[in-house]
């Protein structure tokens, strides 16, 4: 009757070992269950993650706001759609003190370090040999 | 569902793109952009029939590419779902304001987005099958209104019908009908014994009657490449230029020019007893106006002769009379005579009153028939 919700319930039991701070099993299932795809992309974060906030405070440093605000923007929305909500809340609120024109440096800070930390576990986790 | 049902999604993030595929893939056509421009180009080479837009985009943002969407007259149907991380009614009432149809909000569930695509391809499909509809129902209504026309050609030419008077004005207005259908053609009258054949190139030309000889005992409806013809007995319609191209065209020419041709055909048969008639009425006018002729030489005739014998009458009873004296009779024989003389004349004079009564006849008789010449 209802073939979207069908579709959506149709989430496999995932074979992903459990990632804290990451909520896979709704993740996964944005991704139609393909558990090779959401795994190539929590890989990926392993390098972009530290790359994004890296341009973040580049632009902060620069003086350049708008960008990092874009930059803060695009990261809340790709580190949700991964599932990784303490990420899009913490990114949220950088966005957030940026278009206020508050001082970004506490929730900056708090964004490095827990990017570092998820790249860190997705790399033990999913043993990443790049990490 | 449709494959062909085709999605354009521009987002900066792969993995948005690469989620939306993943979602949506079963489901549609799916080509994902990273910029308003490098989709602009596609749209360039195809239409897709909804767009997901990124609103923070790198170049063009998606309200504004939205609005350039909804102001290109050859786009503005295909409805723009916003995709934004910011979940707030400001974002919204732009989304609004640059036409976009719907909004969904990263992060987003599977449902949802699915939910909102179906929606969306609903609206699509259903203006499309409105549009075809409306287009279905032009085109009928185009179609009546050319029949209506045709009708309204055929009901005014039957109307004028009624109202000829020979079998000249009968083909000369059928000429006319088949000229408003744009046709050419040949028209044969047989009325009693005359027999006419009529054209726009003239009449009784011979190919043309040699033709209509032809075909005219081929059956009430008969065809040969562009040419029809349609058979009645006083009647035979050629067409020579039949708008094959046009078979509905085609077909309701037939009925029309069939229904013209049978109503020409008993016109014509009226006017053929109307001819008769009145051939008739003028023969019984003519014997009336004979037997009143003779009606009235009799009655001169009958008054001669009564005039006639009272003269001889009278003539004798004066001859008579005067003889007596020189014949020498007695009186009594003298009275004897006369009064036998009084007794014929009196006989003679009743039969004199008959024929003035015949005259009196004769001549309301001719009265009448006078009368009955009048009518």
């Amino acid at each position: 009757m209802d073939a979207t919700k069908d579709r959506a319930d149709n989430k496999p039991a995932s074979a992903l070992p459990t990632l804290r701070g990451v909520q896979t099993r709704e993740a996964l299932a944005r991704f139609a269950g393909d558990e090779a795809r959401y795994r190539h992309w929590l890989l990926e974060f392993i390098s972009h993650g530290p790359a994004a906030t890296s341009q973040m405070r580049e632009a902060i440093l620069n003086g350049s706001l708008e960008t990092a605000t874009v930059l803060a923007h695009s990261f809340k929305g790709r580190v949700s759609m991964l599932g990784m909500m303490e990420l899009h809340s913490i990114a949220q609120s950088l966005e957030m003190t940026l278009r206020n024109g508050e001082p970004t440096a506490l929730w900056l800070e708090e964004l490095e370090r827990t990017v570092a930390e998820m790249s860190q576990q997705i790399a033990n986790v999913l043993g990443d040999r790049s990490a | 569902m449709s494959s062909s049902f085709k999605v354009f999604v521009v987002d900066d993030d792969p993995v948005i793109l690469d989620i939306m595929r993943a979602i949506l893939e079963p489901d549609c056509a799916i080509q994902t952009f990273s910029s308003s421009e490098e989709c602009q180009a596609q749209v360039a080479v195809e239409k897709p029939d909804l767009f997901l837009l990124d609103i923070n985009l790198p170049g063009m943002d998606g309200y504004t590419y939205c609005r350039q969407i909804k102001d290109d007259g050859s786009l503005c149907n295909i409805p723009v779902i916003f995709v934004s991380g910011n979940d707030t009614i400001e974002e919204r009432i732009r989304g609004y304001d640059a036409g976009g149809e719907d909004f969904i909000v990263k992060p987003f569930e599977p449902e949802e987005l699915l939910r909102k695509f179906m929606v969306a391809q609903s609206m699509v499909l259903s203006q499309r099958s409105l549009r075809t509809q409306a287009e279905e129902a032009e085109m009928l209504s185009s179609l009546v209104m050319a029949s209506m026309d045709e009708t309204g050609i055929l009901l005014q030419f039957m109307s004028k019908l009624i109202a000829m008077e020979s079998a000249d004005e009968v083909a000369e207005g059928l000429l006319e009908l088949m000229g408003r259908y744009r046709l050419d053609g040949v028209v044969q009258t047989r009325l009693g014994s005359v027999t006419q054949t009529y054209s726009a190139a003239g009449r009784n030309l011979p190919l043309e009657v040699a033709v209509i000889e032809h075909v005219r005992n081929q059956g009430r409806i008969f065809e040969f490449r562009q040419r029809s013809v349609h058979n009645f007995e006083r009647i035979t319609l050629m067409v020579n230029n039949l708008p094959l191209a046009d078979p509905d065209y085609c077909g309701r020419l037939r009925d029309h020019l069939s229904v013209a041709a049978q109503g020409v055909d008993s016109r014509l048969k009226a006017l053929h007893v109307e001819e008769a008639n009145r051939r008739a009425q003028s023969g019984i006018q003519a014997a009336l106006e004979s037997v009143g002729d003779t009606i009235m030489e009799l009655h001169e005739a009958n008054q001669n002769n009564s005039e006639a014998s009272s003269k001889l009458i009278n003539d004798f009873q004066e001859t008579l009379l005067n003889s007596f004296y020189r014949l020498g009779l007695t009186d009594n024989q003298e009275q004897f005579l006369q009064n036998l003389l009084g007794d014929f004349m009196t006989r003679m004079a009743l039969l004199l009153n008959h024929g003035a009564e015949t005259q009196e006849t004769l001549q309301r008789l001719n009265a009448r028939l006078s009368e009955l010449r009048a009518l």
